[in-house]
């Protein structure tokens, strides 16, 4: 018997959506699971349906059964199952609430109107295990996004569960950050017995971290093992769409293009001497100066922080130099607005929430058509083409909440792709996806715009760069300490410390 | 806009109540009396608090949005008085004329004075505002005003939106750097309809997001067991000190006092003060 017992369990949402098939899983008390599969997959919802969020307060049509410890959620309230299974969510905004971290981990425990005395001892100890002592008084959207997670578990800790359910708790937080999170996971599974099931999509945390890998799609479960065997499978998980064969490497690639090397490449963007201070008095940038020319793949590199989102908002004019210059095409950026420099410099973000405007998919895709002032007909044709090429051909009518977050990051980067700008800048939209995902994004690009465009991609990947870059930029402290071809900064000493970060989440 | 409440300032530690009954005793104070002599006491008590809790000294109350409120609203309220209250100003003592249409309009000494006023009365409310929004946590004010039999549904949310006004800033502006980076031209340049239109799009979105932002908050606050207890308890304790008793019998002795002054014996009033209340 386990503390988690699922019996034929099948949801569809209100809209008809079907999310669950008939799923089976016993889950033991003290194991580590890892759940995956290509989304939507119906993995957040199997989360929701094991901490009693399903059928309890999100609607939809529900069969079979979920017994958690003993408690069928059916038969009990969130506030009773609440002392046996907890769940962490993806974003740290919406979850949450509180101006101070101490409060944030009480605010469950007074709403069950637990006495002060044992709440303070609680959030002591809660604090204490996911090593936030010291944190009490500290605002919570202060902390870094590791940190943001690691208090978003100790409130479900608070509640002393047996089990912790976690939505891609990472999927938002840097290197740094996830391998804490992954760490203290552990720790709560090894040393405390709580039994963890996280969902996860990045190959390499689930060996590192899970014992156990459940698959699954399309509401199903297609493998459940022991983490090594599952997911040694490597056809499996290229169905699945969680790993694709490794790329050959840009150098090889690159050679047709060779030919062109005597005439210099014209240069598009210029960094002179550049230093930017944002009004609070932080320094993002110290005095870089940087080429980007055409025809070449650079990709920026180096920890949150270093400054490279804000190198990146320089490109388009979003950021001006507060010192230094930034020439675009010739064009000093203090001169010409972003909008009008959108044309030549095409900037991708990392969350679709802030991007997406249109009312359906290809209205999203045909938008940059339009702007482009191409005829009804071709902007017809053209969005199709770009639709195909990201794999969303058959979503044409879809509105964009209907997409999953996958779907909504290759809809953002087709939509900027469609208005073919000539360098295309990436600002981290492939943060949360698999490798496979990734590059599959990057594929898409470069088949619409041509293997001779420009892109700047910022990513945390070093097999990425390798398999894509022409040239790496390390940056750190606001400047660039490293650059050039793949091998050679790869290999640098100054990437040694970040790759030991980057190793726990990439695997290389 | 953005406030900071930490700290250990006496002002800090004052019961959320106490400062509750000391903001509003201020306000009513403020709107009592228009002479700018009378509106002297109220600066100085809501100059005293502001001094005592140095939260002048942070930057989030040097921002752009405090500043505006302050320095903006003052002068405003000085020249158009200066200026426009001549009309109500009867007999009084002209400073210098401006013609219009032919007619000779006098600026009076009078017209700056209740200028003066007006804009000491908007200054006490909003500093004793600033002194208060800036110590009290949300979260504090809350639990103290439960204490007093606010509705516990009420008060979080008020708790919950000073949480969120930073968030949805900080969203309409990653908004705005998207919106501009595929080409929208409202936000920079562009005549009243390109300017609509980028600011409704804008909106929308926001919107949108906002109302899943609420969505996802509502599961949370499910998981949170929000509302399972009908007793709620807390970890913070509320206890008034000598300190609170202070201010709370000096806040209501200058409400009685002006309330006095004003109904009874008549005073703190300008005569030309038309329009005000």
């Amino acid at each position: 018997m386990g503390v988690v017992e699922i019996r034929d369990l099948s949801f569809s949402y209100p809209s008809g959506r079907p999310a669950l098939h008939s799923v089976n899983l016993t889950v033991g008390e003290g194991e580590f699971v890892g759940v995956m599969g290509p989304s939507p997959s119906g993995k957040s919802t199997l989360a929701y349906c094991i901490a009693g969020l399903i059928p309890n307060c999100i609607e939809g049509e529900m069969r079979g059964s979920v017994v958690v410890d003993g408690l069928d959620t059916r038969e009990h309230t969130i506030a009773e199952l609440s002392r046996r299974v907890g769940i962490v969510f993806q974003d740290p905004e919406a979850q949450l609430l509180e101006l101070r971290v101490v409060d944030e981990v009480a605010l469950p425990l007074e709403n069950l109107g637990l006495p002060p005395e044992e709440i303070r001892e609680r959030v002591r100890e809660a604090l204490e295990v996911v090593g936030l002592r010291g944190y009490e008084e500290r605002c919570p959207t202060e902390l870094s996004g590791g940190e943001k997670q690691r208090l978003a578990i100790a409130s479900v800790l608070a509640l002393r569960p047996k089990v912790i359910v976690l939505d891609e708790p990472t999927a938002n937080v840097d290197l740094k950050g996830t391998a804490q999170v992954y760490e203290t996971l552990r720790l709560l599974n090894r040393e405390h017995g709580l039994t963890v099931i996280v969902i996860e999509n990045r190959v390499e945390l689930v060996r590192r971290y899970a014992e156990r890998a459940v698959l699954i799609r399309d509401g199903r479960i297609v493998a459940d093992g022991p983490a090594d065997e599952v997911l040694s499978d490597r056809p499996l998980l290229e169905r699945l769409d969680l790993e694709s064969p490794p790329r050959a490497q840009a150098q090889e690639r690159r050679e047709p293009s060779g030919r062109f090397e005597s005439c210099a490449d014209p240069e598009l963007i210029r960094f002179e001497n550049v230093t930017y201070r944002y009004p609070d008095g932080t320094v993002a940038l110290r005095g870089v100066s940087l080429v980007v020319s055409e025809g070449e793949r650079l990709f920026l590199m180096g920890e949150n922080g270093s400054g490279k989102s804000t190198l990146v908002k320089h490109m388009n004019g979003l950021l001006k130099p507060t010192e230094g210059r930034v020439l675009v095409n010739g064009v000093d950026t203090r001169e010409c607005p972003t909008y009008k420099l959108s044309r030549v410099v095409g900037l991708v973000f990392q969350n679709p929430a802030h991007q997406i405007v249109g009312s359906t998919v290809y209205d999203e895709i045909a938008l940059g058509l339009r702007s482009r002032g191409l005829p009804e007909e071709r902007v017809r044709e053209e969005a199709l083409r770009v639709a195909k090429a990201f794999g969303l051909e058959d979503k044409l009518d879809m509105i964009p909440e209907e997409l999953s977050t996958g779907e909504l990051k290759r809809l953002m980067v087709a939509s900027v792709v469609a208005m073919r700008p000539k360098v295309i800048v990436l600002d981290e939209p492939m943060t949360g996806m698999t490798r496979a995902h990734s590059r599959r994004v990057l594929d898409s690009v470069l088949s619409v715009l041509g293997h001779g465009v420009t892109l700047v991609a910022i990513t945390h990947d070093p097999v990425l760069a390798m398999e894509y870059a022409t040239r790496v930029v390390l940056m750190s402290g606001g400047r660039v300490v490293a650059e050039g071809e793949p091998e050679l900064v790869l290999g640098a000493p100054e990437f040694s410390q970040y790759l030991e970060e980057v190793e726990v989440v990439s695997g290389v | 806009m953005v406030f900071r409440y930490g700290g250990t300032t006496l002002v800090h530690r004052l019961d959320p109540r106490a400062k509750v009954i000391w903001l509003v005793s201020l306000m009513v104070v403020a709107l009592v009396v228009i002479d700018p002599l009378y509106l002297l006491p109220p600066l100085a008590f809501t100059v005293a608090f502001l001094a005592l809790s140095r939260v002048y000294v942070l930057k989030e109350f040097h921002s752009k949005w405090v500043m505006t409120a302050l320095v903006g609203s003052t002068v405003m309220l000085i020249i158009f008085n200066g200026l426009f209250a001549a009309i109500e100003v009867r007999g009084g003592t002209a400073l210098f004329y401006i013609s219009v249409f032919g007619l000779k309009y006098p600026i009076t000494v009078e017209g700056f004075y209740l200028g003066l006023g007006a804009a000491l009365r908007l200054l006490v409310m909003m500093l004793s505002f600033l002194v208060v929004a800036f110590t009290t946590y949300p979260r504090d004010l809350a639990n103290s005003l439960e204490r007093v039999g606010l509705p516990y549904k009420l008060t979080f949310i008020i708790a919950l939106t000073f949480r969120f006004i930073p968030l949805l800033e900080e969203e309409g502006r990653r908004i705005v750097d998207a919106l501009k980076s595929r080409g929208y031209r409202g936000f920079e340049e562009g005549g009243f309809a390109e300017r609509l239109k980028a600011y409704s799009t804008l909106f929308t979105v926001l919107i949108v997001n906002s109302l899943s932002l609420v969505r996802r908050v509502g599961v949370v606050l499910e998981a949170k067991c929000f509302g399972s207890s009908p007793r709620r308890t807390s970890l913070r304790e509320y206890r008034l000190r000598p300190a609170d008793y202070a201010v709370i019998a000096s806040s209501l002795a200058l409400l009685a006092a002006y309330l006095v002054l004003r109904c009874c014996l008549g005073l703190g009033w300008l005569e030309y003060a038309h329009g005000y209340v």
